[in-house]
């Protein structure tokens, strides 16, 4: 059980996926819906991988941040100076994002291959468990934690006690996708060490499910994505031991998201952990015109 | 320190409709010049390229997919309901015409079979729409992640259905079903895979959608039902009845287009992310670029089919950069959409003092 346990926890492909997640909890706590971190993960997959065949593995981690980044906040150019509703342009820039990656990846890999990183489980794990911490700690005990919250509960209200939401919203942005640039360095170079046209694709709207149904809180996240690791990397077994088809593996964590946030919904539980309400909600500061 | 602000307007629905036009006109020139760039092609041959796009036939394949579906949209979004679901409502309305072409003995009915296939797939459609309108009506979830999500389950029920209980006896291992029966087929335009039948009946829907959005009281609230809920409620309509409504006409309608999809080019269930193809995902900017009014969604859909058929065109070099290059120029044009909308609803103003 423990070896099991300790499997998971360390597994590549878990960290990476943990550290999408707490990068979109960021993100949807300040009130943006996430859509465009299907794409961003894509892209920056290929970034990740191109630039450690081209660099080395040091500064293509330094390199798939940077460009994460850039692609976040075109992102955020759009929903903030913008004003563009945040599915449309989750939606839109993710097309986009999708054929730059392919781009990027066609245009300078050399090989379909690099040897990857060795990382041990203890790095690995360590390396979740302390974003996760990390997270919690910035989310929760600072003040710029709190004014992301806010702006995700209320912007009106939280523009009023004078935070000023598209700044808040922006930083989240940032804090948030240094992590998802970081996840998709580890899962090109610790984990998957080749690129195919689009790989990666889906895994966004994966960290986006199981970020809804952890209720956009940190703490509760780590242990609901563990739970899905173990299935999505045992499912083979499943199939051959009990019979479980994969598809039926594979549609798990949507059909517990809305169900855990049902019930949370429908119990006094919201109030205890305190949903991102606006989420999706396009804020538009009132202004004259100077 | 000059001072920027970002304040709201209003321009007559001409001017930005000219706007849109001018923005796709330039989006296209940017693209054709992009790419000659990039594939080294010249100029011409991407422009003849280009305009083979649009006039090509096939155009009609895609219009009767994206056509149901974005009209279905633009009632959702006219009334604030974002159902991002439309590819889950489209497989599932793929499934429900198949299991009536295949399971039941409507299936070998001429003419009727058709029908009835599709009527159950509108169905089912807005079935698999329901537990997210209803989430959001009595609980406030949510409805864009929860219609997002029903996407995937969609895909996997339509996986499984494919691959365990409904896979076909003469298919030699290939995740699909039987064909279905050559009564339950729409015919089509001999040469083409699609059917005049059902373009005609797409082109129908939008009219009607729109007589029913501006003409009726109904459709005015539901419009109303965007921006003021207040107004609507005071009216003596129920807002929520008319939340409901909206989404489940949505999802009927991609149930429908997804039964198009299956008698008229599939002829058979295959698995559900190629069923979805993301026309789902699309559709959602094409009645987003018809201003969520049925009537400029035909125009609309019309340009969006052209793109797909130009990504295919741009692939003949090679497939998997044309596929990219297709991929990045067809976002590129999206989010010059939004831009375009962002210009015409808001207007920077900068004072220097």
């Amino acid at each position: 059980m423990l070896v099991e346990v300790v499997k998971i926890i360390s597994d590549p492909l878990v960290v990476a996926l943990v550290l999408w997640v707490l990068g979109d909890i960021f993100v949807e706590r300040s009130g943006v819906i996430n859509l465009a971190l299907d794409g961003i993960i894509t892209a920056a997959i290929a970034t990740a991988f191109v630039s450690t065949q081209n660099f080395g593995y040091l500064i293509s981690l330094l390199i798939t941040v940077t460009i994460t980044l850039a692609f976040a906040s075109l992102f955020m150019i759009f929903i903030n100076i913008l004003h563009a509703y945040h599915v449309l342009t989750g939606l839109a820039l993710n097309i986009l994002f999708y054929g730059l990656s392919a781009l990027i990846g066609l245009r300078f890999q050399q090989s379909p291959s690099i040897t990857t990183l060795n990382l041990n489980s203890l790095t690995l794990a360590s390396i979740s468990i302390l974003t996760v911490a990390l997270t919690w700690l910035i989310l929760y005990k600072t003040s710029i934690g709190t004014a992301i919250r806010a702006c995700g509960f209320n912007p009106r209200a939280a523009e009023h006690s004078g935070v000023k939401v598209w700044r808040i919203r922006f930083l989240a942005s940032v804090i948030g996708y240094i992590a998802v640039g970081i996840g998709s360095y580890i899962y090109a170079t610790v984990y998957r060490g080749g690129w195919s046209q689009y790989t990666g694709r889906g895994y966004g709207f994966l960290a986006i499910t199981l970020a809804m149904a952890s209720t956009w809180h940190p703490l509760l996240s780590y242990p609901i994505t563990l739970a899905f690791g173990y299935l999505y990397t045992s499912i083979y077994s499943l199939q051959l031991l009990y019979g479980i088809p994969p598809d039926v593996i594979n549609a798990i964590p949507y059909i517990a998201s809305i169900t855990i946030v049902t019930i949370v919904y429908s119990t006094p539980l919201h109030k205890k952990l305190a949903t991102p309400r606006a989420l999706g909600e396009v804020y538009f500061r009132e202004e004259r015109a100077a | 320190m000059p001072k920027v602000a970002i304040v709201k307007r209003e321009l007559s629905k001409i001017a930005t409709a000219l706007a849109k036009v001018l923005v796709i006109l330039l989006g296209l020139l940017l693209a054709a010049t992009l790419t000659s760039i990039a594939t080294g092609n010249t100029l011409k041959l991407i422009s003849i390229t280009l305009f083979q796009s649009f006039t090509n036939l096939n155009v009609f394949v895609y219009i009767s997919t994206l056509l149901p579906t974005a009209v279905g949209l633009s009632l959702a979004f006219s009334a604030n309901a974002w159902n991002l679901g439309a590819e889950g409502q489209l497989v599932f309305g793929a499934i429900g015409a198949t299991f009536i072409a295949l399971f039941t003995p409507l299936g070998r009915q001429e003419i009727i079979a058709p029908i009835a296939a599709l009527i159950f797939a509108s169905f089912l459609g807005a079935l698999w729409a329901l537990p997210a309108a209803l989430l959001k009506m009595f609980r406030g979830i949510n409805e864009a992640l929860t219609t997002l999500l029903m996407n995937f389950i969609a895909y996997y029920v339509a996986n499984y259905l494919v691959k365990g209980p409904w896979r076909g006896r003469t298919v030699y291992g290939y995740p699909t079903t039987d064909m279905i029966p050559i009564e339950s087929r729409i015919p089509t335009a001999p040469g083409y895979s699609f059917s005049w039948y059902v373009v005609v009946a797409c082109i129908a829907i939008a009219v009607l959608l729109y007589l029913f959005l501006y003409r009726t009281r109904v459709g005015i609230a539901l419009r109303a039902l965007g921006s003021s809920i207040h107004f609507v409620e005071l009216s003596g309509l129920s807002s929520k009845k008319l939340f409901l409504i909206a989404f489940l006409i949505s999802g009927a309608l991609a149930g429908f287009a997804g039964g198009v999809k299956i008698l008229v080019y599939h002829k058979k269930l295959v698995e559900g992310p190629i069923v979805g193809g993301g026309y789902g995902f699309t559709s959602i900017m094409v009645s987003w670029l018809g201003g969520l009014n049925p009537l400029f969604v035909i125009p609309a859909s019309y340009y969006t089919a052209a793109l797909y058929i130009l990504s295919f065109g741009l692939q003949i070099g090679s497939a998997a950069v044309g596929d990219a290059l297709s991929s990045t120029i067809v976002g590129f044009l999206l989010a010059l959409i939004l831009l375009a909308d962002f210009l015409t609803r808001y207007r920077i103003v900068i004072r220097f003092r």
